[in-house]
């Protein structure tokens, strides 16, 4: 794993809430190195940047969702993982917090508890 | 038919058997009556009862008339009993004169339980299986019982009390011609009833085919003992175990009967069990279906306000005017009330309702958090409620309308509480007290929804069926009083 950096990989596959989210780090300071919409995109810019966080969408395009991605992110490059996601499914939240670092944000999310969520893994 | 016609075949040659040495004399054991009589006193009555049973359901001449003859001849068994010299008490009868007593009991036992049953079968050929009329069962039972036991009275009278003006029916142990030919009509009666239940047999099943095998052992019983010519002969002896057999063959019947009912039931049972564990598991797997598209719609809503919230921040970025901006940001707070409520559904075990304390609390804390650049501190309180999302969105977009407009304008950190509790009769408060007195917070004690003049907040409120209550003491602040079940 090599040095990771400040810089916050968004994986989000709507666009409007990708954007909001870049704005909402732009505001904490924060340099949002990539917006992907795969798993497969996220870990290829993932290994690219090598992002000290990822905010991580659970339903992605194609056929491998976010934890997954998530946890192949974590295991190769040892980012930290914050999953913004709708789903509250039993089963779903059993498997996002499988790994004890990861972190969850429920849609719909304010700017406060993004900043506050941030601020715990990147402190201003 | 193939069983009646063995039973009656093998009757007839016991009889064919028996014959030749039905006179040879026997042991004289008095107690062999009390057992054979006792056995069919007990089989008697108790396929009486059975016979009784069905009639009540099936309610039929025949069914009635069966079961008085069983009646009859378990009735008429007891009086044999106590005429019997030597049954019951040493070298004497209980009643009675005996031989005559015990002689004209036997026979207006035998003969009387032949001519019923016979009776029966004869009104079952010409009526059929004709029920009686509605609602006549436990008359016709009752009268039945009656006339029977009647009918058992006055035999037992005549036999016991009048003996001796009645022809002798027995000459020491042995038969008179009398007895004979009385026993021969019973025979021809008993032939008819045969000829009868075969017939009935085959048109109405199982019951008249037992009874051909009952008439068949009353048939060999009858020929047995007048070939016996007397008591405690070989033909006498055999005479009563045919009867005892005859007694005990309904009962037999009807204990066949329970027992492949109770199979047939335990049968049902287990397969209603069955169909009744599929249907369950059927009903739990569309449960399951329907709870994940469910969650699968309020997943998609949370994303979709999720989007509308950031279309709205996109719009806001773009805008320079201050009050644009400030509606643009009431219109945000809006919508994240909205998406809390289903947010707190999604959570929730059922997906109909859900605790309304951790839901005023998040949507307080999110206000608390935008509001007056973050100076505000709201204290929630409530009851343990629980509210589906009919109330819990009007509910929440009241709530954000009235913190807002509470915290709007006020120049310094502000302080509000938020209640929500029962008051009984099935309604709840929302309250939002502001800690200044109302002259010091600018509005009139009791009021802010009314300086607020809101028609979205008074449309909410009349969506809830709820009214405006007089807000409980000095400070500024609005009670809204809500149903927590509203009729559909």
């Amino acid at each position: 794993m090599g040095q990771l950096s400040r810089d916050v990989l968004v994986v989000e596959d709507e666009f409007l809430i990708a954007d909001t989210l870049t704005q909402m780090l732009t505001e904490l300071g924060l340099t949002v190195c990539g917006v992907a919409d795969t798993a497969e995109e996220a870990i290829s810019l993932a290994r690219q940047h090598l992002p000290g966080l990822v905010l991580m969408d659970v339903r992605l395009k194609g056929t491998t969702d976010g934890i997954e991605a998530a946890l192949a992110i974590r295991a190769s490059i040892g980012s930290a993982i914050i999953f913004v996601t709708g789903s509250q499914e039993p089963e779903t939240i059993h498997r996002m917090v499988q790994d004890p670092s990861f972190s969850v944000l429920f849609k719909p999310f304010r700017f406060h508890q993004l900043r506050d969520a941030v601020h715990r893994i990147l402190p201003p | 038919m193939r069983t009646v016609v063995l039973a009656t075949v093998l009757y007839a040659l016991l009889v064919v058997v028996l014959n030749p040495i039905a006179t040879i004399p026997g042991s004289e054991i008095p107690g062999i009556t009390p057992f054979f009589v006792g056995t069919i006193i007990l089989a008697d009555i108790t396929t009486s009862f059975l016979l009784f049973v069905r009639f009540h359901e099936a309610r039929t001449w025949p069914l009635i008339l069966l079961a008085s003859a069983y009646l009859y001849s378990g009735l008429m068994a007891v009086v044999h009993l106590l005429t019997f010299s030597g049954a019951l008490l040493a070298q004497r009868p209980v009643l009675g004169a005996p031989p005559a007593s015990t002689a004209w009991a036997f026979v207006l036992w035998i003969g009387g339980s032949a001519g019923l049953t016979c009776a029966a079968m004869l009104v079952a050929l010409v009526s059929g299986d004709r029920p009686l009329p509605t609602g006549r069962s436990g008359v016709a039972i009752a009268l039945a019982i009656g006339l029977t036991s009647a009918s058992v009275l006055a035999c037992a009278i005549l036999a016991i009390q009048f003996p001796g003006r009645l022809p002798p029916l027995m000459d020491q142990l042995q038969w008179t011609s009398l007895n004979v030919a009385i026993n021969w009509g019973i025979f021809a009666a008993l032939c008819c009833t045969m000829l009868a239940a075969m017939h009935l047999s085959s048109r109405h099943g199982d019951l008249y085919g037992w009874l051909c095998i009952a008439v068949a052992a009353m048939m060999a019983a009858n020929v047995l003992a007048l070939a016996g010519g007397g008591r405690y002969t070989i033909g006498w002896i055999a005479a009563r175990v045919c009867w005892t057999a005859s007694a005990i063959t309904l009962l037999l019947f009807f204990l066949g009967q329970y027992a492949r009912q109770h199979r047939i039931l335990a049968r049902t049972n287990r397969s209603l069990e069955e169909a009744v564990g599929d249907r369950t598991a059927h009903l739990q797997q569309a449960l399951a279906q329907r709870d994940s598209l469910l969650r699968e719609v309020y997943h998609r809503v949370k994303n979709n306000l999720q989007v509308v919230d950031s279309l709205i921040a996109l719009q806001a970025r773009g805008t320079q005017d201050g009050h644009s901006r400030d509606m643009l940001s009431a219109l945000r707070n809006r919508v994240h009330a909205l998406g809390l409520a289903h947010q707190q559904l999604m959570s929730s075990i059922d997906l109909q309702a859900f605790p309304v304390g951790p839901f005023l609390r998040s949507l307080t804390d999110d206000l608390a958090a935008v509001l007056n650049d973050g100076r505000c501190r709201i204290t929630t309180s409530s009851d343990d409620i629980d509210v589906d999302l009919d109330l819990a969105i009007p509910l929440g977009l009241v709530l954000t309308e009235l913190v807002s407009y509470a915290t709007s304008g006020l120049e310094s950190a502000a302080s509000l509480s938020v209640g929500f509790h029962h008051v009984g009769d099935g309604m709840a408060d929302l309250a939002v007290t502001m800690p200044e007195p109302a002259s010091e917070a600018g509005h009139r004690p009791g009021t802010i929804a009314l300086d607020l003049n809101s028609p979205m907040v008074a449309g909410l409120i009349r969506q809830m069926d709820g009214r405006i209550v007089p807000h409980r003491g000095t400070n500024a602040g609005m009670t809204i009083r809500v149903p927590l079940t509203r009729a559909a």
